[in-house]
């Protein structure tokens, strides 16, 4: 333990899922940590609001939640008892043709496969070990680079993992295939045929074969709210609508997390780095953005193909 | 898969497609708690260049409408964000990069930057725990803790280890 008197042991800047996660990891061996955040409401991309009309509640940015479910770290915390339910629809994906056709991802390994026809066999082949492991590797790939505790099973998702999603596409035949794979690649925000682009399609179809891909019910600021209640009871401290701009800003600590990107941390701590470690940051890079919409609907969307 | 792959290549190089690939919900469907009773929401999204203001609400309704003939007349109100508002929103959406950096091959493993431990910065005792560290974007939490777990180590001495599912 360091010695010298501190305001907190740890103090995390950001209430995102990470901020949060680092919080709770850290009060759960007992050392005082308060979380702060910028915004009136705690969560990052895990905030719900009234966006359009009266009643509508809408989640402002991230909606469906494959990784919440799959993550290690949640899984181990009494989340449920803080008032988190997950809702499971159904079907977790489905992509329309303008014929009225469409591909559809169902929670089931073999049934995907069987709707996919001729590429039914080529499907199975590409996930049924990956599937299977699951458990055993989820621990490896949500995590930096390290010496894996299954280095076959790694072996055999990484050989898979670090090619483009469109090479990896030539092993399907049918417009269903290729455009279920597509579908889920083009979540890496970047050119299909980029090296490694085939990673995070594994990881969103592997979860949908294995816990599903659930919303929170009455919305993502569930998640946030349930993970903050547990690390309050946990004993941690929240400070919100604190905008953080300088180090001089902060009460004293021994440790201090950041939850924010390369950039913001050059503008509030940059005095402190090397420059060598500025240099590094200052050539981080952004990727694609998003437009986003949300409707306030009288019906339904009236889909013509049947999911 | 055709239209996808263009939609993103050419998105990625600065242009805006006009048929953009949609990602879209309806947690109303499965979320009664929603909307008022028989009222539905849904969500919906697409990628433009970083820091885009282009206006693209036509072109995604349009991409809807495509798939789902009469969908606009079913619209009661709408909310629209793009790149600078949600910036405005979290500004860890640096012109509009919901994934904290982009996650190629090279930032794949060496986010934010090549060092020994990718939470630990340059000065002693600060740590960044972001979607811009491994394993990267996405609500998982993951960064967090395996950060926590580096400064834990660190600055006080504790292994941490994953307690078991609860």
């Amino acid at each position: 333990m360091p010695t010298g008197k501190k305001d907190f042991d740890a103090i995390v800047v950001g209430s995102g899922p990470n901020g949060l996660a680092a919080a709770i990891a850290m009060q759960q061996q007992h050392l005082s940590v308060l979380l702060i955040e910028g915004k009136e409401t705690i969560g990052g991309g895990l905030r719900t609001q009234e966006l359009t009309l009266p009643g509508f509640i809408h989640d402002v940015c991230s909606a469906i939640h494959p990784l919440a479910l799959a993550s290690p770290f949640f899984k181990s915390l009494p989340l449920h008892d803080h008032g988190l339910e997950y809702i499971f629809p159904p079907i977790p994906a489905a992509h329309p043709f303008e014929d009225g056709t469409e591909a559809v991802l169902l929670p089931g390994l073999d049934k995907t496969a069987k709707l996919l026809g001729q590429d039914q066999d080529a499907y199975k082949q590409l996930l049924a070990l990956l599937v299977g492991s699951w458990p055993k590797i989820a621990n490896d790939i949500l995590a930096p680079l390290h010496l894996p505790a299954h280095p076959y099973l790694m072996a055999q998702f990484g050989w898979k993992a670090l090619s483009s999603a469109t090479s990896m596409s030539k092993r399907f035949i049918t417009p269903e295939a290729k455009a279920l794979w597509a579908g889920m690649a083009a979540h890496a925000l970047q050119p299909l045929s980029n090296i490694a682009t085939s990673a995070i399609a594994l990881v969103l179809l592997i979860t949908a074969h294995t816990g599903g891909w659930p919303l929170a019910k009455g919305g993502s600021q569930s998640i946030a709210h349930a993970l903050a209640s547990y690390f309050v009871s946990l004993g941690g401290k929240i400070q919100t609508n604190f905008y953080v701009h300088s180090m001089e800003q902060l009460p004293s600590a021994h440790a201090i997390l950041f939850d924010i990107t390369p950039r913001q941390l050059l503008q509030i701590a940059g005095h402190s780095l090397s420059s060598l470690y500025k240099w590094q940051l200052n050539h981080y890079r952004y990727g694609m953005g998003v437009y986003k919409i949300d409707w306030a609907l009288a019906e339904p969307i009236p889909f013509i193909a049947p999911h | 898969m055709e239209e996808i792959v263009e939609a993103e290549k050419s998105t990625a190089a600065g242009a805006h497609p006009q048929q953009p690939f949609v990602i879209l919900a309806q947690p109303g469907l499965f979320d009664p708690s929603r909307a008022p009773s028989g009222k539905h929401t849904a969500w919906a999204y697409c990628h433009v260049p970083n820091g885009s203001t282009v206006d693209m609400t036509t072109r995604i309704e349009n991409q809807v409408e495509r798939f789902a003939p009469g969908f606009k007349e079913r619209i009661l109100g709408r909310h629209v964000m793009n790149t600078v508002d949600m910036e405005k929103y979290n500004p860890n959406y640096i012109g509009g990069d919901i994934n904290g950096g982009i996650i190629d091959i090279r930032q794949l493993f060496t986010r934010p930057a090549l060092r020994w431990s990718p939470y630990k910065t340059s000065a002693k005792g600060i740590y960044l725990c972001s979607s811009s560290t491994p394993p990267g974007g996405g609500v998982h939490g993951m960064c967090g803790y395996h950060a926590a777990k580096r400064a834990m180590k660190d600055v006080f001495g504790i292994n941490a280890r994953l307690p078991s599912p609860k």
